[in-house]
């Protein structure tokens, strides 16, 4: 699958918010780490919301008719696009209320809309990672281990997010935070690698299968174009098997295994923004690759051997 | 009425009569124009909703050409339509055609990626996702003669290797067709029920032959004249 | 389809009011399809086929259906063109002028021409139509240089049949498709006929015939064959041969019909060495003599009710010894050099294949015979009350003529077919009117020549023997392109891939004008394009160009144009009237006499004229008797008069359909001035059915036979006698080996004269072939795309998309061998140089074979593409790898690369080497650059549409609460 820049930032940014969001509040809700004080949670929030909203807006720009986005809430009903949509919509009312309820001091609306709210977030998530695990046109993506993913990604950068934003407001101050985020980075990398390992079992669906001819060899003789079509840009995209090899480890490296180190060896505010970026810059990479490893089923018609 | 294409993988020679049909038709028609990029310069492309691809089966010399055409096949469980988020792509209930509102896409591509058969084109200088309509254009058109509301693609095959019709009705030549030819459908593991059908290429005939044997003659002379009248 | 009741609120999508429907010819290839087009705003809405039409029945191909991106070409020329003074021919530097000042220009031009030296001029044309209307007016300006490209395309598979049958392939003959059972295809490289064919292998699948593709490619029509035979190059003739070995050595062959319909039983004087010898023996009045069994004496072998022997060697009533042509055939074929197994050697196809298919076609023609009930009178006037059909049936195209062995293969393939008895009959091959004629059709070509003198006959026909060629007393060529001279004595169609190589070496003379209409000799009609595109170039020790004047005639910008000196601009096919006339390239069907008409659909918005007009206008400027009152006034108001009024014989005019007074006469009658509007009123094309009893046999068919002469298809009623042993031919032998009474060839074509010049079809190595083989091991043959079929659309908006550029296709394995990768670029080396291609590795594809698509590889900057068009820098012209000339032989002068028969262009015979190119090479070569400021201006997008489209709407209800 091509992969479209503005999609990876998207879901790899909302991601990151709904992360945030989601993990400072379970996190002040069952006790672990609150919030140090109302201006860090101010902060957080306006910063976490506006790191999402800056993600939806990157989402329409791969739209060829962005004055319909507004539409795409309509198909609540089939859609996982659409239903990411509303939550995503819904998400804002949710954190505004729990955020007014918490300078307000109402504890139980806001422990209900706390959770309201998290569980809004990782829906989101969900939603985004089932927007491509539906699809059964693409045997890399149609797996339970696509949401999961996306929701152990987005909790783990979303922890990075938190860790950098406790650094930040009070350095040294939360280990439980710390402990939290690196079971987080390593559960995301297990979750990377099991999924990277179902995805490199050998492909089921054959050039022979989609054609119907199951008896013999069948080659692709031509095309029937001789440029590129919407489907082959769409779809064409081929990375080798070298520099799939080699930018797995990077995100593995950078994304995850390096910021839990940086997570766990020590505290400063530099450090914790140091492991941020390098999880946020991993996770992008780890998107890329998502799109550019699925093979569109389509494909096989175009002449490839196996999808 | 569930309408649909039976595509006879016998008979089609590769011709490309009934891709070029659609999109002369279709260029003028509901979903029109469908745009050329470069059209007369380098990497010329545009939207088609009809292409026809080539295989080769098995190897020299036993290997057989065939000729693929693909278009929309309206499946009965359109993802398509299921991901669409906008209700732009819809399938029709008195039909089952599947089509695009052209004002609700938002252009998302995310229906073409939900299609194991590459149906849907965006149409980008439009911003529109665009597909093969089944020529609704033309098939309820009373004012088209009644031998003509067909699709294009159908009207046009100059070795008649493609039929229209409606799958639910089992007298239908469509259904006849699939019946009497082990029609199959595309990918039917997907669980996408499509409804075109292909028909297989039949067995090669075999036609009789006079049994092999020795010459009769070695030399001319053996040949007795027969009298045979001018 | 009925609507159902709720049809989901779907608007009404066009408005018919708005819209016009008018009836036409396709012209996007030589089909000549009947096309319906529906117009609206003064633009193509739709093409469709005309389900009413005999020729395409309502369907129609990729190119008919891209009509309207013909018309949207960017190629077409606006205005005519002179060539900028003092700019170099081939720098497409031009300025416009008007149509006065180009007709003004051209006529002083050509009138100084026809009052001095009227061979000065020649004229030569491409892929028109309208071949009875260009060869009137060379007829009438008094040159001999004139032809068609026939002689590029298929004159081998013409005249064979035409020396053979009386009739052909494709325009001459058809399958019968709705009663055969076995079909042979031979080296249809996806060419003639398109859409006939496809319906003809539609039909014939669905009944359960078999089909049985001959060719070294399996694509297009060979993929949907029951079985593939990958056959060698130019080896179809040993081929067919072979077959005829198998059926002669089990008797399989059609006694009755041999002996009734063909020279078969006919005695032939054998003297070897001696004058006369090889030719039929003959009684005083000149009828030949057979061997009556019964009677056992010598009879007029032409009368009823003589029963001949076929086989058989006497002493002969003049004492001269004596054998029956079939003698003469089986003792031929028998031989072991047409053995299977040495065909199989041969041809590649293994020998029991071979024995099999012979004994296939034979087990249909004969135990699944069909007795169709039908009256009918022979030729003597005994009737009949049902005929035999013997359902095998064959067509064969380009892949089989296009070779130095075409003419021989192709009576081969004849040979095979009257064996069957299969010709004429039910189930078989069946002849189309004006075929079949007799054998060969009495015109000789025009050889005199005076200033201002209409020639006596035709320029082109058919030669019966030495002293009907075309030259001089010398025996040196008359006519530019050297057709029907010793060099290639039965070229019926000219040798048009020889002119320019002619004119610019001065040989036999040169010329002042030459004329092209749709023939692109800078590229796909020329063979050594790139020599040739510098021999338009060249110019003499005078300092003037070789070919002094070059005038092309076209709608399109083709490569051509850029070395012309004056240009004048065609229409398009939707643009004009034009008529597909019986007198010309015919498109009847075996049971009905057709013709048709083009009319104009849409008006040109450009300063053009349709050629036939301008035709029609420099006829008479230039007084030629047909064309100018006694007064020298205008006879004709313009073209669409002249088709009306203008008579070849009393009552035989241009168009069969309505004629006479009220336009109730069909085929002959006066002419009638609404001719033109009867065709529009009826979908532009003219049907007359053949009663039943006409259907068949038409050779020997009385009803047929006087049918035909009273249509002026025939100058005569007589029988038509199938010629299996052609004395035609035994004639130029006998001069070859200096036995005959006339015409001797010159030393140096004598040998080859006797050897080529065979009464019987025989294999021989294609030339070429023959002197190549060893440096070069691969065979290297085009095909047609079907979706292009000619150059001409490669420009195409729409067909560009489906293939912008061609690769070499070779064998998976082949390649292996020569460590070629698939999309590599390789260099494919022949004699005559060497081109950088693309390949593309496949399995149908015979080990020996390389192939490509014809003519997609273009030029840079023409036909109104952008100079770095994929054409013009990743397709490639296969061309520049054919010589026209062959490899010397010995001390003899080069000959052409040409049938030896007929001068059919060889142009499949060539063999190349390939090797991998080097690391970093890649890319079309040679590459030819663009004039200056081509592709400037040219859109980057294209909406077609001839109204704002009514959209479909999704209601909101629907969108929120439907489950799907």
């Amino acid at each position: 699958m091509h992969p479209a820049l503005s999609i990876i930032a998207f879901t790899v940014t909302t991601g990151l918010g709904y992360g945030w969001v989601a993990l400072g509040i379970v996190l002040n809700l069952t006790g672990v780490a609150g919030w140090q004080d109302a201006n860090a949670f101010g902060w957080t929030a306006g910063v976490s919301l506006a790191v999402i909203t800056a993600g939806l807006v990157a989402s329409t720009l791969h739209l060829a008719n962005p004055r319909n986005a507004w539409r795409a809430v309509m198909r609540v009903r089939t859609s996982w696009l659409s239903r990411e949509a509303v939550l995503a919509l819904v998400f804002y009312p949710a954190f505004i209320g729990y955020a007014a309820c918490l300078f307000a001091d109402a504890g139980r609306a806001a422990a209900l809309l706390g959770w309201l709210t998290a569980a809004i977030a990782l829906a989101t998530v969900f939603a985004t990672g089932m927007i491509y695990a539906c699809l059964r046109t693409i045997r890399q993506w149609n797996t339970p281990l696509v949401p999961a993913n996306y929701l152990l990604s987005a909790l783990a950068l979303g922890g990075l997010a938190l860790h950098a934003q406790r650094e930040l407001s009070a350095p040294g101050g939360g280990a439980a935070v710390s402990a939290v985020v690196f079971g987080l980075l390593m559960l995301a990398i297990a979750g990377k690698v099991v999924y990277w390992l179902k995805v490199g079992l050998p492909e089921a669906r054959t050039i022979d299968v989609a054609t119907g001819f199951r008896m013999a060899t069948v080659r692709l003789l031509d095309v029937g174009h001789t440029a590129g079509t919407f489907l082959t840009d769409e779809f064409g995209f081929q990375v080798s098997r070298p520099v799939l090899v080699l930018l797995k480890a990077v995100a593995l490296a950078a994304g995850y295994l390096l910021p839990a180190i940086l997570v766990a060896e020590g505290h400063g505010a530099g450090r914790a923004l140091v492991a941020l970026l390098l999880g946020y810059a991993g996770a992008l990479v780890e998107r890329w690759l998502f799109f550019a490893e699925a093979q569109h089923v389509v494909r096989l018609y175009h002449g490839q051997q196996r999808a | 009425m569930r309408l649909g294409l039976v595509i006879d993988l016998d008979t089609c020679v590769g011709c490309n009569a009934c891709a070029v049909a659609c999109k002369q038709w279709n260029a003028s028609g509901t979903s029109g124009p469908l745009t050329d990029q470069s059209p007369f310069g380098r990497d010329p492309t545009g939207v088609w909703f009809n292409r026809i691809r080539n295989y080769e089966v098995g190897h020299y010399p036993d290997s057989k050409t065939v000729h693929f055409p693909m278009s929309c096949m309206h499946c009965d469980e359109a993802w398509c339509v299921d991901v669409c988020p906008t209700g732009a792509s819809y399938k029709r209930a008195e039909d089952g055609i599947v089509l695009v509102d052209p004002d609700k896409c938002m252009g998302c591509n995310y229906c073409a990626w939900a299609c194991p058969y590459g149906a849907r084109e965006l149409d980008r200088a439009e911003g529109v996702m665009k597909k093969c309509t089944l020529c609704v254009d033309r098939i309820y058109d009373e004012a088209l003669p009644e031998t003509e509301r067909q699709p294009a693609c159908v009207l046009t095959c100059p070795t008649h290797a493609r039929l229209f019709g409606d799958f639910d009705d089992p007298h239908s030549a469509v259904s006849r067709a699939v019946a009497e030819r082990g029609g199959q459908p595309l990918m039917p593991e997907l669980g996408y029920a499509p409804v075109n059908h292909y028909l297989p290429p039949r067995a090669p005939r075999e036609a009789p032959a006079y049994e092999r044997g020795p010459s009769l003659v070695d030399r001319v002379k053996d040949w007795v004249n027969q009298a045979v009248a001018r | 389809m009925t609507p159902p009741p709720e049809t989901g609120g779907l608007p009404a999508f066009e408005d018919h009011d708005a819209q016009q429907v008018k009836y036409t010819t396709c012209y996007m290839c030589a089909c000549r399809c009947g096309i319906k087009v529906t117009l609206e705003n003064g633009q193509v809405r739709f093409i469709q086929g005309n389900p009413n039409h005999p020729v395409n029945r309502g369907v129609l191909c990729a190119k008919g259906n891209a009509g309207i991106m013909k018309q949207m070409s960017r190629a077409k020329l606006d205005g005519p063109l002179r060539r900028k003074r003092g700019s170099e021919r081939g720098a497409g530097e031009f300025e416009r002028i008007s149509w006065d000042e180009a007709l003004d220009e051209l006529t002083a031009r050509l009138r100084r021409i026809r009052e001095t030296d009227p061979k000065q001029l020649a004229f030569f044309t491409g892929r028109d139509q309208m071949q009875a209307l260009t060869g009137l007016w060379a007829q009438q300006f008094g040159t001999i240089n004139w032809a068609a490209h026939g002689g590029f395309c298929s004159v081998n598979m013409a005249a064979a049949g035409l020396y053979t049958l009386g009739q052909s392939f494709w325009e001459f003959g058809d399958p019968d498709w709705d009663r055969t059972k076995y079909f042979m295809l031979w080296g249809v490289a996806e060419d003639h006929a398109s859409n006939p064919l496809k319906l003809g292998l539609d039909t014939l699948k669905r009944r359960g015939g078999k089909f049985v593709a001959i060719n070294p490619v399996r694509t297009g029509y060979q993929a949907i064959a029951d079985e593939w035979i990958p056959i060698r190059p130019g080896t179809d003739g040993m081929l067919a041969l072979a077959m005829v070995h198998v059926l002669l050595a089990r008797k399989l062959f059609d006694w009755q019909y041999l002996v009734r319909y063909t020279n078969a039983p006919w005695a032939v004087v054998c003297t070897p060495g001696v004058p006369g010898d090889g030719l039929v023996l003959r009684d005083d009045e000149g009828h030949p003599l057979a061997f009556d069994v019964e009677r056992e004496t010598w009879v007029d072998a032409t009368l009823p009710g003589v029963k001949p022997a076929l086989f058989g060697a006497w002493t002969g009533p003049d004492g001269r010894p004596v054998k029956t042509a079939m003698t003469l055939i089986a003792e031929r074929y028998l031989a072991q050099a047409y053995t299977p197994a040495r065909a199989a050697e041969v041809t590649g196809v293994p020998a029991a294949t071979i024995e099999r298919l012979a004994l296939e076609l034979a087990h249909t023609a004969f135990e699944e015979a069909i007795e169709v009930p039908c009256e009918w009178t022979d030729w003597a006037g005994r009737r009949h009350s049902s005929v035999t059909g013997r359902p095998v049936s064959m067509h064969a195209m380009r892949g089989v003529s296009a070779h130095s062995n075409g003419f021989h293969s192709c009576r081969a393939l004849h040979l095979l077919q009257v064996l069957l008895g299969s010709v004429d009959v039910p189930g078989g091959h069946r002849a189309k009117a004006p075929y079949p004629k007799h054998v060969p059709p009495p015109i000789k070509p025009a050889r005199e020549m005076a200033p201002n003198r209409p020639l006596k006959s035709p320029p082109l026909g058919f030669p019966t023997g030495p002293e009907d060629l075309v030259v001089d007393a010398d025996g040196r060529p008359l006519r530019i392109d050297k057709a029907y001279s010793w060099e290639a004595p039965l070229a019926a169609h000219g040798m048009m891939h020889m002119v320019i190589t002619n004119a610019v070496a001065g040989d036999p003379y040169p010329i002042d004008t030459l004329l092209l209409f749709m023939a692109n000799m800078a590229w796909n009609s020329s063979m050594n394009t790139a020599n040739v595109r510098e021999m338009l170039t060249a110019r003499g020790a005078d300092g003037e160009y070789k070919l002094p004047n070059l005038v092309v005639v076209d709608a399109f910008h083709s490569e051509i144009v850029d070395f012309a000196d004056l240009v004048l601009p065609d229409t398009t096919y939707l643009e004009r009237h034009d008529c597909i006339s019986l007198l010309d390239r015919p498109i009847s069907e075996p049971d009905a006499v057709c013709d048709s008409v083009r009319v104009p659909v849409i008006a040109p918005d450009r300063d053009v004229r349709p050629w036939q007009e301008v035709m029609v206008d420099l006829a008479t400027r230039l007084g030629f008797p047909a064309f100018v009152n006694e007064d020298g006034s205008p006879r004709y108001a313009g073209y669409m008069d002249f088709i009306a009024r203008f008579e070849r014989a009393p009552g035989i005019g241009f168009l069969a359909g309505w004629r006479g007074d009220n336009g109730g006469a069909s085929l002959r009658g006066d002419p009638n001035p609404r001719q033109w509007q009867h065709y529009e009123d009826n979908e532009c094309f003219f049907r007359h059915e053949l009663p039943e009893r006409m259907r068949f046999y038409r050779f020997a068919n009385r009803d047929y036979l006087e049918f035909a002469r009273d249509a002026g298809f025939n100058v005569t009623a007589d029988p038509i006698v199938l010629e299996l042993y052609s004395e035609t031919l035994q004639k130029f032998r006998l001069a070859g080996l200096g036995l005959y009474d006339g015409p001797t060839p010159p030393e140096a074509d004598r040998e080859r004269i006797a050897r080529y010049f065979d009464p019987l079809p025989f294999w021989y190595r294609p030339l070429e072939m023959d002197r190549t083989d060893e440096d070069y091991t691969l065979h290297a043959i085009t095909q047609r795309p079907m979706m292009m079929y000619h150059s001409w659309d490669s420009q195409n908006a729409w067909l560009r998309q489906v293939l912008a550029q061609n690769h070499l296709y070779m064998n998976r394995g082949t390649a292996r061998r020569f460590g070629i990768e698939d999309d590599s670029w390789v260099w494919v080396e022949s004699r005559n140089g060497e081109i950088r291609a693309q390949v593309r590795l496949m399995e149908g594809c015979e080990e020996n074979t390389v192939w490509t698509w014809n003519a997609i590889g273009k030029a840079r900057g023409a036909w109104g593409l952008a100079p770095d068009a994929n054409e013009s820098n990743d397709g490639f012209l296969l061309n520049h790898l054919i010589s026209e000339l062959l490899p010397p032989d010995g001390d003899a002068a080069a000959r052409s690369n040409s049938d030896p028969v007929t001068g059919q262009a060889a142009w499949y015979d060539l063999k190349v080497r390939v090797r991998p190119a080097a690391r970093g090479e890649s890319g079309a070569w040679p590459t030819f650059d663009a004039p200056a400021g081509r592709g400037d201006g040219l859109p980057a997008t294209l909406r077609y549409a001839t109204h704002a489209p009514k959209r479909l709407t999704r209601s909101l209800r629907d969108v929120l609460f439907s489950r799907r």
